[in-house]
């Protein structure tokens, strides 16, 4: 019973962590290569899952929606690049946290006026309803399963994507030397205009993803964005591949930090300790791991530029 | 051996595959002009740091006056008598040049970091007008360093690391991007502190390092390849080859 | 007139407006939300200390006011209900908080900085949360103020009106000190040239570390400030949303500068009040408003600032 519970959590970390992966790749390359500060970020996560929200019931469904919420997040992040981020570029971090937090507040109370602030709820689609027998007695969620898949998939497209062809070559050329790669006659900007972009409907992907398992409300991205800070942070700025881990690592902490940590706790102290400290240690996890590994190595797991 | 003031024994430090400094050794003897010479990527830079204490070297040590400082952060070391300066110029380039010089002067002191205002100041502004004066910038303290000339800059940073009293002087191509005439009178302020104060000094400007070092170390990927007076090593074929040879087919 | 005397000139006539306003006869929800902004004002100027005189952009600092209204909060529900043992606590938590955190913080710069005051902030706001003995996402609501020598003195609106303004006239005093010391050079000095500093033998992190703390112990005094006036601690003190809004009140004010982090409290929180006024969604306007600043003034509010300073 208890194996169980801890397979179905692990999953459950997984999805999780594959999400804020979705929502960290492309931000990690931006404020690697850039060295900008995207606060607006998790706007687009929300404006993901909204679009698919609103245009389920007239795009026939689920799946109708995410194919239009798709390239719609992905014109709102070039616009949103083109109007406000471009003109930050290689000003300080301190205009870009100002302008982008004012991004935040628009879109946020924009969602609220045009949509209410009521959570909104998305039926799980037909096709993925119900749930697996796994093992003996583990019972999953189809549609969970399906996130993961999504997630492990777009993640190995990403790195297909950047590891084997002439654009990735040319991220990765130019996290490490942006002034070498435009002597070579490429043009850097319309390079990271692309990967903002791109990364914005990274994470309208995986906004839309989460809206039949989570509800749909103003300032949902809120969250999601400071734990890909986390991951970031953790991975390594500028880093897919610690991106990677790092999302996988945090996932899976804090979703069975959540689920065990009172129980564990129940060894060593009381219950009534337990149950009281419990909580508050679980929500702690994640970002005493964070500290752990930034006291160990502070440029994160995969420091893509050394400090030396 | 024992008496030299900087000692750098076997320093080695890889990146990756790539030996960037591979067992160096050089020492610089109270009193002297020490240079460190070499082609471009031999591995000056690295070295620096190493020595400085940017750059955690692999193995090897560094000794400054008879101590071991290798696990020595910068600015330890530079508190124990390690002054240097930088191959482009760094200052505090919001403040007056008399306020650089000031910083250097109150680390030395007791109360560097008093939280509350000091009323040691005056004595420390006029001990750093002096200091300016001695490198020429007497009319110039009160000038915000962003407002001076490349040369003054190299001045002022000379100034700053005299201000801190120290044993040994690293002068991280003092020379560089500046203008023939203001770098003749920074080839004057050097050689004007010979006996006064070692240095170690990395430069590119052959002319100027065959006229102020007393011995000449040449760095050629990573490693040491000769040591000697400037005619010991103007002589040396290993040197003439790898190097100075290099130099003349450029030309 | 020198701008520095001008300065001060501007800053006490501001304190002079403070200090009478208890005693023209306004009324009572006046004093109290100005009182309310004095706080915040706190750590708008402690915030500075790190901001604009450290050149550290922490985007974490509504935690250390979150912490030392917890602590003041937790207190008094635990009946010590005196308020120097409450200032005290709160002061510390606050301290110890950014002592751990910032120790971690420091070794990083520029992008990572920021994420990662961040993420700490939200650890605060996150325990909170789970602090169910003490009321968790609804916040705690205390039954008292604290007592002040063993009296109910501060049960007067106005007597903890003047005690705020006496707090922030301290943390005014104290910024203005550290930053015309020794460490406030050195502090400064780094921000333009961290390397330049090292070499002159200074150990900058250490440096960062403590203006840090001390900027964190001042946030933590105005969350136990907070916490007396409002009668209620919450999580929502701690939002990330408010760290922000702590930057802002620094930069549209000035940042570095004598009365900017003041001024800047004031007009952010009262533009704030404004708005929401005149309608429900006023954050659209506000954040638009930031936006604009930035993107259309030459250099930014950076810029904004420098060319006044200059």
């Amino acid at each position: 019973m208890s194996f169980t519970l801890l397979a179905v959590q692990t999953l459950n970390g997984l999805q999780f962590g594959l999400m804020l992966f979705l929502v960290a790749a492309g931000l990690t390359l931006v404020f690697g290569v850039m060295d900008f500060i995207n606060l607006a970020h998790g706007v687009q996560y929300m404006l993901g899952a909204y679009l698919t929200a609103v245009l389920a019931p007239h795009a026939g469904g689920f799946f109708g929606a995410l194919a239009l919420a798709l390239p719609l997040t992905l014109a709102l992040g070039l616009v949103l690049e083109r109007i406000v981020f471009r003109p930050l570029y290689g000003r300080g971090h301190l205009d870009q946290v100002l302008a982008t937090f004012g991004v935040i507040l628009i879109v946020n109370e924009g969602v609220k006026l045009a949509f209410g602030a009521a959570p909104i709820s998305v039926p799980v689609p037909d096709l993925l309803s119900g749930s697996v027998m796994l093992t003996d007695g583990l019972l999953f969620p189809v549609y969970r399963l399906a996130i993961i898949g999504a997630g492990l998939g777009t993640g190995l497209l990403l790195w297909l994507v950047i590891d084997g062809t002439k654009f990735g070559m040319l991220v990765r050329a130019g996290a490490t030397n942006a002034p070498m790669v435009s002597a070579l006659g490429v043009d850097v900007r319309r390079l990271f205009t692309a990967v903002t972009a791109f990364g914005a409907m990274l994470a309208g992907f995986a906004g839309a993803m989460v809206t039949p398992i989570l509800s749909v409300e103003p300032g949902m991205g809120d969250g999601v964005l400071i734990l890909a800070f986390v991951v970031i942070v953790v991975g390594g700025v500028g880093s897919i591949r610690g991106a990677f881990l790092a999302a996988l690592l945090i996932g899976l902490v804090d979703t069975l930090g959540r689920s065990f940590a009172t129980d564990i706790l129940k060894l060593m102290v009381s219950a009534p300790t337990a149950n009281r400290v419990g909580p508050a240690l679980a929500s702690m996890a994640i970002y005493v791991l964070m500290a752990g590994v930034l006291a160990v190595r502070p440029g994160g797991l995969f420091p893509s530029r050394s400090a030396g | 051996m024992t008496d030299a003031v900087l000692r750098l024994e076997r320093l080695t430090k890889r990146y990756g595959a790539l030996v960037v400094s591979d067992e160096v050794s050089v020492d610089v003897r109270p009193g002297e002009i020490h240079a460190l010479i070499g082609p471009n990527g031999a591995g000056k830079t690295t070295l620096i740091g190493q020595i400085a204490g940017r750059v955690a070297p692999d193995a090897g040590r560094v000794f400054l006056a008879g101590e071991d400082v290798t696990a020595l952060p910068a600015a330890t070391r530079a508190r124990r008598g390690l002054a240097r300066t930088f191959q482009i110029s760094a200052l505090v380039s919001d403040v007056t040049a008399r306020e650089n010089v000031v910083l250097a002067i109150r680390s030395r002191s007791p109360g560097r970091l008093m939280p509350v205002p000091w009323f040691g100041a005056r004595r420390f502004d006029e001990e750093a007008g002096a200091r300016l004066t001695e490198v020429g910038l007497g009319d110039r303290a009160d000038v915000i360093v962003s407002s001076l000339s490349h040369g003054e800059r190299r001045a002022l940073e000379l100034a700053a690391a005299l201000a801190l009293q120290p044993k040994v002087l690293l002068l991280d191509e003092p020379l560089a991007g500046v203008g023939k005439d203001e770098s003749r009178a920074i080839v004057k302020l050097i050689g004007g502190l010979r006996g006064r104060i070692p240095m170690l000094l990395v430069e590119h400007d052959m002319d100027a390092v065959f006229r102020l070092a007393d011995r000449i170390s040449v760095l050629v990927y990573g490693r040491i390849v000769a040591t000697g007076t400037p005619s010991e090593v103007r002589a040396d074929p290993l040197v003439r080859s790898a190097y100075l040879g290099e130099e003349d087919a450029a030309c | 007139m020198s701008k520095t005397r001008r300065d001060f000139l501007v800053l006490g006539l501001m304190l002079a407006i403070l200090a009478v306003l208890p005693l023209v006869g306004l009324p009572g929800w006046v004093i109290t939300y100005t009182a309310r902004i004095m706080a915040f004002a706190i750590c708008a100027v402690a915030l500075d200390l790190v901001l604009g005189y450290g050149g550290m952009v922490s985007l974490g600092h509504a935690a250390f006011l979150g912490i030392g209204s917890y602590a003041a909060g937790i207190l008094i529900a635990e009946g010590i209900e005196d308020f120097f043992i409450g200032l005290a606590a709160g002061a510390a938590a606050a301290g110890l908080y950014a002592l751990a955190t910032g120790a971690i913080a420091v070794r990083t710069k520029g992008v990572a900085f920021i994420m990662i005051t961040l993420a700490f902030g939200q650890m605060a706001f996150f325990v909170a949360n789970a602090l169910s003995e003490y009321g968790g996402s609804d916040g705690l609501t205390l039954w008292s103020r604290a007592t002040l020598n063993g009296t109910r003195a501060l049960k007067s609106d106005t007597t903890l009106y003047f005690v705020i303004l006496a707090a922030l006239v301290a943390s005014l005093g104290v910024v203005r000190l550290v930053t015309a010391s020794p460490f406030g050079a050195v502090l400064r000095a780094a921000r333009n040239n961290p390397e330049r500093v090292t070499a002159l033998g200074y150990d900058v992190e250490r440096v960062r570390l403590w203006a840090y703390v001390l900027s964190a112990v001042l946030c933590g005094v105005a969350g136990v400030l907070i916490a007396n006036l409002t009668s209620f601690v919450s999580p929502a003190l701690m939002a990330w949303q408010r760290s922000g809004e702590f930057i802002v009140m620094v930069i549209l004010g000035g940042a570095g500068t004598v009365w900017g982090a003041l001024a800047g409290a004031f007009v952010v929180l009262a533009l704030e009040e404004g708005l929401s006024l005149a309608t429900q969604h006023w954050k659209i306007a506000f954040g638009a408003l930031l936006v604009a600043v930035v993107l259309f003034t030459r250099g930014g509010i950076a810029g904004l600032f420098d060319r006044s300073a200059r």
